[in-house]
């Protein structure tokens, strides 16, 4: 009986037909895959095949990048760090994120008993009834370890996503976010997964023809997709067509798109996206003409997984992968930053640059400990010099780096807004410094450096587990290179400032429990110029935000959150500067202010993105609502106990004595 | 410094005290509106916080709620402008110190003239065009009207076609309680209109309907209000119309019915043999000129539903006419001609699947004072830079001066 090629498409692709269905509605893919027992990995690594791995360009978030960095942050993802330290193994080893995706790739067996995926409360495994001995509160699963709750996972997670995001518990939040890792390490697991499982093709007479009596693989089954269709006589209750479309489900999967691994041809359509070898395979059996174009990547793609039983096959199959996929990705103009990009996640410039600020803080610091000999000039206070000078050179380049690597002015997200403003709280307090050589901008600056790359670290975690990425695409109303260079940067300079004017206020206020009234003198002095500073940009920052506004929505001021936040920094400052110059607050309630100054700013920076309401939807933030009333608390406290240290006194300084 | 200047009330008009109270209360003010933004939903927020001379905040305390009345932002920003022009232009000290903060008050000034400008002048609302659509006026997101048309046979009977329109402003009707009755006469129309029971959110029920409300049955049909949807645009009104013949004895009714939003048609009357419908919509503005919607672009970033880029490309056409100019409008990139500006603000139906044909949201606006911001931008700047330019220029040469004497020392 001889079926429409239409019957056999219907019938394959209805194995993907499942794709709209909630993923947690569906088992993993294939079982049988998983049943058979591969050795583990015998070798290390060359270094050559890891570096050349980096190289490999993929198509993830919207962007071209290097597998590298799409590794990177998987790994943060799952692991909370970008390393893995494998143990119980015939090789321990401390694994980079490459080494880590290849043996994802290449031995998921032993890849999927890496403990990986960190659990940050025991509440979890006990919701899934997962019970372990030797686990700590917090602690890493490995896949293995999960796969026997797997279904209590998904349906918890199921009820869970079923949930406002809003309306979730902390449990389920994290339950959710298991499952999301757990799905997406399998997908890595099955980057090659059609490598070494040949289709029964021998198994039916009219397939076998067709494929010269051979079991093929997934490449040479493709290639011969057309006239697979043109052959097509089997019905859907022959037991050895349901076990064809079986063994071709568990190879292709069932639901995913894969990784976009494979560039096409230089004269497709410029737009045109990269594609999965699940893509390429529907897009073939469906007889779309340019996934055939794909099949040599495919097959050179084979070749490198296939290669995975010594090193040197494995580096010829991935040179011969990268000859082909640099040289179609060149000719489209997609490879020309994945080398750089690679380059700037080794050069690690905003940890290095956090270790560089912390020891400048703690010279400067120890400068003071050591009397007048350590004093200004001494090689304590040139070290720190140093090292801060250093910090803040690294913490530029890193950021110069990422704008030339994204072709943007150096603010587009939230995660750069960080690294931009430590930045410029440091070049202040530099110049300050300078001004001044008192060493206080200098342990300011270098302090708030260390602050700032800290928290860009911690931040950085939340966007591997957020965007899986702190390069991602941009909505379409920030796609202006004019107002990123404008607005963003004005305005974040701005907070730089009133952050800086609020570290400031902390250190007045701790020359005032000690009483070290010059120095008293210089902090007014100096906040009061990075207060000054602060409203300039601040103010001209929130009017040209208001002329965007008016160019993007058709409103200079719609008393949106974001917006108001702005405006709440301009008031709190024009009410300090009043209240100054109209004599009602002296240097203690200036300082106090500035320390407020710190509030105010954190409101506007993180505070309004919590309500998730407004037309900035872009920068809506979810998670650090904790950590922000922990500030909150602090700076109240900080305020507090100056007012009681202050009635303990007696009184301020009168502005005679700190004239 | 005159009489005038000096006199204490005058002095307090543009003091320092005055002037941090203003902005202590426009803090409190921002920070409260913005927070109610996330419960009470974006627009009942503004309109409540600032566009608003008084308002009341409900603090619950201890299981009792305290009513604290307090000024609305436009109070404040009157205030404000008062304040400064008081004590930052009149009563100032002018010299070469002072010239900055002139400039500074300056630049204020005009912002906040801007902000007057556009809300006694600017009006805004949007457009939604397929391909091939065109439009020749714009509807609010927010405002309601009643418009009475005329219907006309056309000239070769097969149907109607509308005449004259008349409307009635949502000011007419909006605050309507209980059996309070707005009644809307015009000499061209042969009736009275009589508007009652505003529902801002509502549907319209069969009176067999398990849904029931206090409002009263009309030809078998009664409004049932929804709770009001914190975002204003997803409100759907209703009002009561009664339509009274012109000279009708004060005890004899007319006919009734009901306006609802989101009625397919309208309510009609045939009056003194003229035929007329009778409809509550969302207000719309008259453009001069006509916009055609040619093309529709909407690209995601590849592999993801993040879109990149959405634009449109229209015909900016005369009334009346046949041929236009073609305009490329995309984000940040908008039309500004006549007094009006048209934005890309938006793309439609959510979520499509692709292949799907899909809208254009255009954002119209209106405001006279449209560039105003801007220029005190950098008015504002620029008196920035004088002022603090010279207080930092100060500040160095003083402080070389110090590590000078430091290391002669």
């Amino acid at each position: 009986m001889k079926f429409g090629w239409q019957f056999l498409m219907a019938a394959l692709l209805g194995l993907f037909g499942v794709l709209d269905a909630p993923l947690w509605a569906q088992d993993s893919y294939g079982e049988s895959d998983t049943a058979a027992v591969a050795p583990d990995r015998s070798f290390s690594y060359p270094e050559e095949l890891v570096h050349r791995f980096q190289e490999v360009p993929v198509q993830e978030g919207g962007r071209i990048k290097p597998i590298d960095t799409f590794a990177g942050f998987q790994l943060l993802k799952f692991n909370g760090r970008r390393t893995l330290t494998t143990h119980g193994f015939a090789l321990e080893e401390r694994l980079s994120p490459a080494e880590w995706l290849l043996d994802c790739i290449l031995f998921p067996e032993q890849a999927k008993r890496y403990e990986v995926f960190i659990v940050q409360d025991e509440a979890v495994p006990q919701a899934i009834g997962l019970r372990l001995e030797n686990k700590k509160r917090r602690d890493r699963y490995s896949y293995a370890e999960l796969e026997g709750v797997k279904k209590t996972l998904a349906s918890r997670a199921s009820l869970a996503g079923q949930k406002e995001p809003g309306e979730r518990s902390r449990l389920e939040r994290q339950i959710l976010v298991l499952w999301n890792n757990v799905t997406e390490f399998e997908d890595l697991t099955r980057v090659g997964a059609f490598v070494g499982q040949p289709l029964p093709t021998t198994s039916i007479p009219w397939i076998s023809e067709v494929y010269g009596g051979q079991d093929v693989e997934l490449p040479r089954f493709l290639a011969n997709a057309q006239a697979f269709r043109a052959n097509m006589q089997s019905a859907d209750d022959d037991p050895q067509w349901l076990a064809f479309q079986e063994a071709y489900a568990t190879i292709v999967g069932r639901h995913r798109l894969g990784l976009g691994l494979f560039p096409p041809t230089a004269d497709a359509d410029p737009k045109a996206p990269w594609a999965s070898w699940p893509e390429i395979s529907r897009a073939a059996l469906a007889g779309e003409p340019q996934a055939q174009t794909f099949l040599p990547l495919l097959e050179a793609w084979g070749g490198f997984v296939a290669g995975k039983t010594s090193p040197e096959a494995l580096q010829t199959g991935l040179q011969g992968y990268l000859d082909m996929v640099t040289t179609r990705a060149s000719a489209r103009g997609e490879y020309d930053k994945v080398a750089s990009e690679v380059s700037f996640y080794r050069w690690d410039f905003f940890y290095r640059s956090l270790y560089l600020f912390v020891a400048g803080f703690l010279l400067v610091l120890f400068s003071w400990l050591g009397g007048a000999q350590r004093g200004q000039g001494s090689w304590w206070v040139r070290g720190s010099w140093v090292m801060t000078v250093g910090g803040l050179a690294m913490l530029i380049a890193g950021i110069t780096y990422r704008c030339v690597l994204r072709d943007r002015p150096p603010i587009s997200t939230l995660y750069e807004t960080i690294l931009f403003i430590a930045a410029v709280i440091v070049l202040l307090a530099l110049i300050m410094e300078w001004l001044t050589r008192e060493r206080l901008a200098l342990a300011a600056g270098s302090f708030l450096g260390a602050l700032g790359m800290f928290i860009a670290g911690r931040y950085e975690l939340r966007e591997a587990a957020t965007a899986g990425d702190t390069m991602p695409s941009l909505q379409a109303v920030l796609d202006t290179n004019f107002w990123l260079a404008t607005h963003v940067t004005t305005i974040n300079m701005g907070y730089a400032a009133g952050l800086l004017a609020a570290g400031l206020g902390h250190i007045w206020l701790g020359l005032y429990f000690f009483q070290r009234k010059a120095a008293m003198n210089s902090v007014n002095r100096m906040m009061y110029g990075v207060l000054c500073f602060s409203l300039l940009f601040s103010v001209v920052g929130t009017i040209l935000g208001g002329v965007w506004a008016n160019d993007s929505w058709g409103r200079f001021w719609g008393w949106d959150p974001k917006e108001n936040g702005a405006l709440l920094i301009c008031i709190w400052e024009l009410m300090i500067l009043h209240a100054r110059m109209g004599g009602f607050i002296r240097p203690f309630g200036f300082a106090i202010m500035n320390v407020l100054l710190g509030v105010v700013v954190a409101t506007s920076w993180w505070g309004v993105n919590l309500l998730g309401v407004g037309l900035h939807s872009y920068g809506f933030t979810e998670g650090v609502g904790f950590w922000l009333m922990v500030y909150f608390g602090i700076e109240f406290g900080v305020v507090l106990l100056a007012w009681i240290g202050k009635l303990l006194r007696g009184g301020p300084p009168t502005s005679a004595q700190t004239a | 410094m005159s009489a005038i200047t000096n006199n204490a009330f005058v002095r307090w008009l543009g003091s320092y005290g005055l002037c941090v109270t203003i902005l202590g209360g426009l803090f409190l003010l921002t920070a409260l509106g913005t927070w109610a933004q996330a419960e009470e939903g974006l627009y009942a927020a503004q309109t409540k916080y600032f566009d608003s001379f008084f308002l009341t905040e409900h603090i619950p305390i201890f299981g009792k709620t305290l009513v604290v009345p307090l000024p609305g932002a436009v109070t404040l920003m009157a205030l404000l402008a008062v304040n400064l022009f008081v004590g930052g232009f009149v009563r100032i000290r002018k010299n070469k110190r002072t010239f900055g903060v002139l400039v500074i008050h300056a630049g204020i000034g005009l912002l906040l003239l801007a902000g007057l400008v556009k809300r006694e002048a600017a009006n805004e609302g949007y457009v939604r065009l397929y391909e091939g659509e065109q439009a020749t006026e714009y509807r609010s997101y927010h405002d309601w009207e009643v418009c009475v048309r005329e219907l006309l046979p056309k000239p070769d009977q097969t149907g109607l076609v509308s005449g004259d329109e008349w409307f009635v402003d949502q000011v007419v009707f909006l605050g309507l309680e209980g059996d309070e009755v707005a009644m809307v006469r015009h000499p061209e129309l042969p009736f009275d209109l009589h508007l009652r029971h505003f529902v801002p959110n509502a549907r319209v029920h069969s009176e067999k309907s398990r849904d029931s409300s206090i409002y009263p049955v009309v030809d078998g049909y009664r409004v049932v209000p929804d709770p009001v949807d914190p975002e204003a645009e997803r409100n759907f009104a209703a009002l009561y119309a009664e339509v009274v013949a012109k000279g009708a004895p004060k005890d004899r009714r007319g006919r009734a019915g009901i306006l609802a939003a989101m009625e397919r048609y309208p309510f009609t009357v045939d009056q003194d043999g003229r035929l007329f419908a009778i409809e509550l919509r969302k207000r719309r503005y008259s453009m001069p000129f006509t916009i055609e919607q040619v093309k529709f672009t909407m690209e995601e970033h590849p592999r993801t539903r993040i879109p990149s880029v959405y634009s449109s490309d229209i015909l900016r056409k005369d009334l009346g006419a046949e041929e236009g100019d073609s305009v490329h409008i995309s984000m940040n990139r908008p039309l500004r001609e006549d007094g009006l500006v048209v934005f890309q603000s938006g793309y439609g139906p959510k979520d499509a699947p692709k292949g799907t044909p899909l809208f254009s949201i255009f954002a119209v606006v209106r405001n006279p004072s449209d560039r105003w911001p801007e220029y005190s931008c950098w008015v504002i700047a620029a008196g920035m830079l004088i002022a603090f330019g010279q207080r930092l220029v100060g500040y160095v040469n003083r402080q070389k001066r110090v590590l000078r004497e430091e290391v002669t020392e």
